[in-house]
């Protein structure tokens, strides 16, 4: 009976009952959507299954194509079609959260869809919105249909599918386009998951027993004929791409092949094993007693009985829905692959044989407090039940999955190869507006299978990957095959951020290799220095005015990146406001300072303009080059006894000390001036400062020890070249170790990178004292004496910069676990470009982008090639 | 997508609109189970009332012409209520003798309701003749049967009952070929007349628009007398007739019984059944033409009138597209989505068949009949080549009428359906 009736004609009665069945119905969606809706975006953890198919209506959606990888007919598509459709309808894929949170929304509909339609089947079969409601309060509270039915799962939309065709079948009173209608549903049902097909025999059995004498004939025929063809649009699509079955000898089944066929991953479902469910080590047993009953024993031992009861003592139709159930279980219990969301699939179908047996039990004309004392008890059952697994409503279990991807959209440059689970998949894919997009995001089932991902894209090459994004449970997955890419990459990673809600943790590691990404990240953070830091050739510093070590680092970054314009507005500019008469470049363009030079950005800067010769093919600069590389040995280099000593700079060079900063010293520059400059002997500079170095590192320098690490300055005795005793009154940071001095590391390794001086490994080698720090603490602290007490804590970008080359060079892996930790992370995406660290000192963001340069070793050395 | 793979999209999905709704009016009938009685012939007869004139056009019927008067004389109907008139053309001496022969044995049994009217002016069509014998006949109810026709006893008791009881000015009842296993082609022609008079003419009846068939059909003098008779210059005479009813907002009543049908035969050879089909379309193409339908009072009835006239066209099309399009299935890579798009058709004709076997079922059922063996195969052999055949009828009807070739192709009568009478 329908209540679509003209209800005028209704008796009183009648219309009573259609009112409270109306009522009930609309009081149980409520309820059941508030139910499901509440935290449905918390719990349960985001399933990589509810990100492949997030994944795939993306790819229906956006891409073209029913997968956005090669599709292998593991499903039918309708299901994804579907999301693909809801996505597009509520605009696009990030309305609602992450992909996930609006597959997630379509999945409170659909579930409050499958609620109306089993209560309008039960309302049907009973004629007690009673006996309705109570099998809907059976499905609406089970913790099982609100965990589960939260999923975006092919199931849930299955089962509505289902439903609406078991309806259309209920409910049948003589018209045929029901029945059609019904077999088109069902059909689709069976596109979404063709689980559904073990309910054909029973729906068959329906249409044969229900049907009117008059046209019986036509109605099976023309259900059959509905079911058949809709299914038989599956095979038809795979015949079409030449994929329905594969008549060659290398079928995938012989594992040799590559050809995927719909035959052969039917074949493959069917023989995923899940062992004989009264073993207790089968997937049915183990779902059964390990979620199941654990989460609602009741929904399934009640369903089980009242279906056997159902289909002993009911009518046709009756026990069309008791055979429903009876065989969604046998379904379950045949020994193949069972995992835990599969009772999705039962529990409509228990709900209404609840439902069912309620009624006949405490019918119409029976007592009718029975029915609604049984209805108080469901009621409460139900509430106690999910009062108990409170979690379903309190616990923010995809947080970690959020932050994850927050962090990793800051942090990650976007070109990153990213193995990850399928549950991010969309999100990274296609970033929401202003948020970065991660193409090289790849799902781990595909790298590590795939031969287009693994082979074509990474070439069998774990350094090919830069990051993984490690969800609960992965790092099983991939120790399962260790000659994979995956476990490969995993196993040479370093973890740089966590994320944990619980025991369940993610975790973002990044590859040991300096990979694909980092080219994205010097391309995006020199961009962006550009931008940020130049105006009209000018590096806008700290403070107002220029330091002409920004300035010459700029110019060295410029002649790297190969942006001639940038280098030329560079070099005009501290031509114009830096360069004095005799040819130095002065350390600011800030007026009233007394001016002075600093050697190494003199060295810098005249490096720069040898390499922009070579580089450009353009002589000017190389003249320039020189002239600035003679006014340094003029202003900086002091010969005592015919040594030639460097000092930090003019104002270093005193009456009775020189200053000597062993970070000014550029060896690979110098070898360079003295191929240009005949007049100097660079030469001896290059052989005396190395000495020197070795020695100031070595000597205690009046603390009690030395820890071999450079000093900041130092003091040596303007007539005899030797290092002062005394070393107070120095400037700044005095013989201390901080991120200026740690920037000696950074150009003795680019000398021993260059040039393979034995005298630069040599003294690389002497560094045990940070290495050890390292091994200790994981962390450099931001100042050391030089006897090595830690004197400020604080941690400091550039030094981490300063010394990479150093780690890279001495320890390989402690590098690349530097690298990661330290400086990928300091790696920040935001709106107004991208940043290292804060993004405020300049000379950070200038090492940053140097050494990750050196980190992907393209420093090179144009002036020797 | 190219070009001419949306033109191939859009003519497969106005093809599968088309096949779906001929699906809809095959299964009109059965579509409510709970709507069958309306279909159905009364269970009782009201005493007869109705006097009835039971026309006879015939030309060259020597053969089987006595033996469709003794058809008639056997109705279950007071004799002083029927009159039966043979109406011939001069130059048909042997039809003419044959029944002035008959005339005379049954004089001489005391019958004295038959009669023969001889004409000799232009034209020679079936038209002209039944305006003739409508004009030399009194009895208040006119009805028309053709030479080859096997008529049951009871249908004036269900004319006159439905007439009598409803007040209905015109009744159609059932026409069906039956020897459906003589021919290759038989069946599916069997089953045409099947799922046309038994359940798409009563939608025709829903709508208010019905193409009437050529025999067992029943007017009142009256309304005949009102609409100026049949059309003498039209090959579908009955088609023509039908509409302008229903342009005057008459009410048509049809009646299918599957035991009071008229028995009729299918063409005896293929040329045959091409003849009369071609004549066929070429008759509703002219009506069509004609476009008497457009003054019809709702735009259901025009659309109706429009698809069951103009179907000839769409035959003809199909025929023509139907090869392109099995080329480009199996021949020419597509993208999957258009490839399927091309199939739907496919799958409609194979639904086509499904409903064709299981009418062909009922069918056998309904009278009693044996089923051959191998019969579905039969069926589905011959399924897609009666297809063409419809489709070359089709072709010549729309050749010939744009060429304006007017002439009647007459079919041949046999006998051969009065030997498969159960």
């Amino acid at each position: 009976m329908s209540i679509s009736l003209a209800p005028a004609t209704l008796p009183d009665a009648q219309r009573q009952h259609a009112l409270w069945s109306t009522l009930s119905m609309l009081g149980l969606a409520l309820l059941s959507a508030v139910v499901h809706s509440y935290n449905m975006f918390g719990f349960p953890l985001y399933l990589g299954d509810e990100g492949i198919y997030m994944a795939q209506a993306y790819a229906v959606a956006r891409l073209g194509s029913l997968t956005p990888y090669p599709y292998w007919y593991d499903h039918a598509p309708a299901g994804w079609i579907l999301i693909a459709a809801w996505s597009v309808l509520t605009g696009g894929f990030h309305t609602f959260g992450t992909a996930i949170d609006g597959g997630r929304t379509l999945m409170l509909l659909l579930h409050v869809s499958a609620l109306v339609l089993l209560f309008r089947i039960l309302l049907h079969l009973t004629q007690s919105s009673l006996a309705a409601t109570i099998g809907g309060l059976f499905y609406a509270l089970s913790p099982l249909t609100v965990v589960y039915g939260r999923m975006v799962l092919l199931d849930n939309i299955m089962v509505v599918f289902v439903l609406a065709g078991t309806l259309l079948l209920v409910n049948y009173d003589g018209q045929l386009w029901r029945l059609f209608v019904g077999s088109l549903l069902f059909g689709v049902s069976v596109l979404t998951k063709e689980s559904a097909l073990v309910l054909l025999p029973v729906l068959v059995f329906g249409v044969w027993t229900l049907v009117s004498r008059q046209h019986s004939s036509f109605a099976r025929g023309i259900w059959l004929f509905g079911a058949i063809a809709t299914i038989s649009l599956y095979p038809l699509y795979a015949a079409l791409r030449r994929e329905l079955i594969d008549f060659s000898l290398s079928s995938p089944l012989s594992g040799t092949g590559n050809q995927v066929t719909l035959v052969g991953a039917v074949l493959w479902q069917i023989s995923r094993s899940g062992g004989a469910p009264w073993d207790a080590q089968s997937d049915f047993f183990q779902a059964l007693t390990g979620s199941w009953l654990v989460r609602d024993p009741w929904i399934l031992g009640l369903g089980l009985a009242a279906a056997c009861w159902n289909l002993v003592r009911g009518t046709t139709r009756i026990r069309l829905i008791a055979l429903l159930g009876l065989v969604s279980w046998l379904s379950l219990m045949r020994g193949g692959l069972v995992l835990d969301f599969y009772v999705i699939g039962l529990l409509p179908f228990m709900a209404m044989n609840i439902g069912l047996a309620t009624a006949r039990v405490a019918g119409p004309g029976r007592a009718p407090g029975v029915l609604i004392a049984l209805l108080a008890v469901t009621g409460v059952l139900g509430f106690t039940n999910l009062s108990r697994q409170s979690e379903i409503f309190t616990l923010d279990m995809t947080t970690t999955q959020r932050q994850a991807l927050a962090w990793v959209r800051q942090h990650v440059p976007a070109d990153a190869q990213i193995i990850i689970d399928d549950d991010l998949w969309v999100d990274l894919r296609d970033g929401p507006a202003g948020q970065p997009s991660f193409p090289g995001a790849h799902s781990h089932w595909k790298v590590a299978n795939d031969p287009a991902v693994y082979r074509d894209l990474f070439n069998q090459d774990w350094r090919n990957i830069d990051y993984l994004i490690m969800t609960p449970g992965l790092e099983e997955i991939f120790k399962r095959e260790q000659d994979r890419l995956p476990y490969q990459a995993w196993s040479h990673s370093t973890p740089v951020a966590r994320f944990n809600v619980g025991d369940a943790a993610i975790e973002v590691r990044r590859v040991n290799s300096a990979g694909i990404a980092i080219k994205d990240t010097l391309r995006a953070s020199y961009q962006s220095f550009i931008e940020n830091h130049v105006r009209e050739g000018r590096v806008i510093g700290n403070g107002e005015y220029t330091d002409v070590r920004d300035q010459a680092g700029a110019m060295l970054m410029a002649v790297w990146n190969d942006d001639q314009p940038t280098f030329d507005a560079l070099w005009r500019w501290a031509q114009f406001r830096l360069q004095a008469e005799d040819g130095r470049l002065l350390h600011t363009n800030a007026p009233g300072v007394t001016p002075q030079t600093f050697a190494d950005a003199n060295a810098d800067a005249a490096l720069a303009l040898l390499l922009a010769e070579r580089r450009w093919n353009d002589a000017s600069y190389g003249r320039e080059g020189l002239r600035i590389a003679r006014a340094l040995w003029a202003s900086s280099v002091v010969e005592i006894d015919g040594r030639p000593y460097l000092a930090a700079g003019d104002w270093a060079i005193e009456d009775e000390r020189i200053i000597f900063a062993p970070a000014s010293f550029v060896p690979y520059a110098y070898r360079m001036f003295a191929a240009v400059d005949p007049e100097h002997n660079w030469w001896w500079l290059l052989d005396n400062t190395y000495q020197l170095l070795a020695q100031v590192s070595a000597t205690d320098l009046g603390e009690n020890r030395s820890a071999g690490i450079p000093p900041t300055y130092v003091a040596l005795n303007r007539q005899t070249g030797a290092i002062k005793l005394d070393q107070r009154g120095l400037p700044g940071a005095g013989t201390a170790f901080e991120s200026d001095a740690a920037l000696t590391y950074w150009r003795i390794a680019l000398d021993a990178r260059w040039h393979q001086d034995g005298r630069a490994d040599s003294y690389l080698k002497t560094a045990a004292f940070l290495f050890d720090e390292w091994a200790r603490k994981g962390t450099l602290a931001g100042r050391y004496a030089h006897n090595g007490t830690v004197q400020r804590e604080e941690v400091s970008l550039q030094l981490y910069s300063a010394v990479l080359p150093l780690f890279l060079t001495v320890d390989e892996s402690a590098g690349h676990a530097l690298y990661a930790t330290r400086i990928s992370t300091a790696y920040t995406h935001t709106p107004s470009g991208v940043r290292w660290g804060d993004g405020k000192n300049v000379a950070e963001q200038r090492w940053a982008w140097l050494t990750s340069a050196f980190y992907l070793d393209i420093l090179d050395n144009t002036w020797n090639n | 997508m190219s070009g001419f793979e949306v033109a191939l999209v859009v003519i497969s999905l106005l093809l599968l609109a088309q096949v779906s709704f001929s699906s809809y009016l095959m299964l009109y009938a059965w579509n409510d189970a709970r709507r069958s009685d309306d279909f159905a012939a009364p269970k009782e007869f009201v005493p007869p009332q109705k006097s009835f004139t039971v026309l006879l056009p015939a030309r060259h019927e020597e053969a089987v012409i006595q033996h469709t008067i003794d058809g008639v004389l056997r109705a279950n109907y007071p004799r002083e209520l029927l009159e039966i008139v043979v109406i011939c053309r001069i130059d048909d001496p042997g039809t003419i003798q044959k029944v002035q022969e008959k005339i005379v044995e049954l004089v001489d049994q005391g019958v004295h309701n038959v009669r023969l009217i001889v004409f000799q002016d232009l034209p020679i069509n079936k038209p002209h003749g039944l305006n003739i014998g409508f004009r030399n006949t009194h009895n208040e109810i006119v009805t028309i049967f053709d030479s080859e026709d096997e008529i049951h006893p009871d249908v004036f008791n269900v004319v006159n009952t439905v007439m009598v009881t409803e007040g209905v000015n015109v009744v159609q009842s059932g026409v069906q070929l039956m020897n459906f296993d003589s021919k290759w082609f038989s069946a599916l022609n069997v089953l045409e007349y099947f799922f046309w008079f038994k359940s798409r003419l009563h939608f025709h009846a829903e709508v208010g628009i019905i193409p009437l068939g050529g025999n067992t059909v029943f007017f009142t003098r009256e309304i005949i007398n009102r609409i100026g008779g049949w059309d003498e210059t039209c090959l579908t005479e009955d088609a023509d007739i039908g509409i302008r009813l229903s342009q005057m907002g008459e009410r048509i009543r049809v009646v299918y019984e599957d035991l009071f049908v008229t028995r009729e035969e299918t063409p005896p050879t293929v040329e045959q059944f091409i003849k009369q089909r071609t004549r066929w379309n070429q008759g509703f193409l002219q009506v069509l033409q004609a476009g008497a339908y457009w003054s019809l009072p709702k735009l259901s009835q025009r659309l109706l009138a429009v698809f069951t006239l103009a179907s000839p066209v769409l035959q003809a099309f199909t025929t023509f597209y139907i090869p392109i399009s099995l080329y480009t299935m199996l021949f020419v890579q597509m993208p999957p989505l258009v490839a399927m798009i091309l199939w739907l058709p496919a799958y409609m004709l194979i639904g086509q068949y499904v409903l064709n076997w299981i009418g062909l079922r009922e069918f056998v059922r309904a009278h009693n009949l044996q089923m051959p063996p191998l019969m579905w195969l039969r069926l589905l052999i011959a399924f897609y080549p009666f297809q063409i055949l419809l489709g070359i009828s089709a072709i010549r009807g729309v050749y010939r009428h744009l060429r304006g070739t007017n002439n009647w192709e007459k079919t041949k009568h046999v006998n051969a359906h009065r030997g498969v009478t159960a």
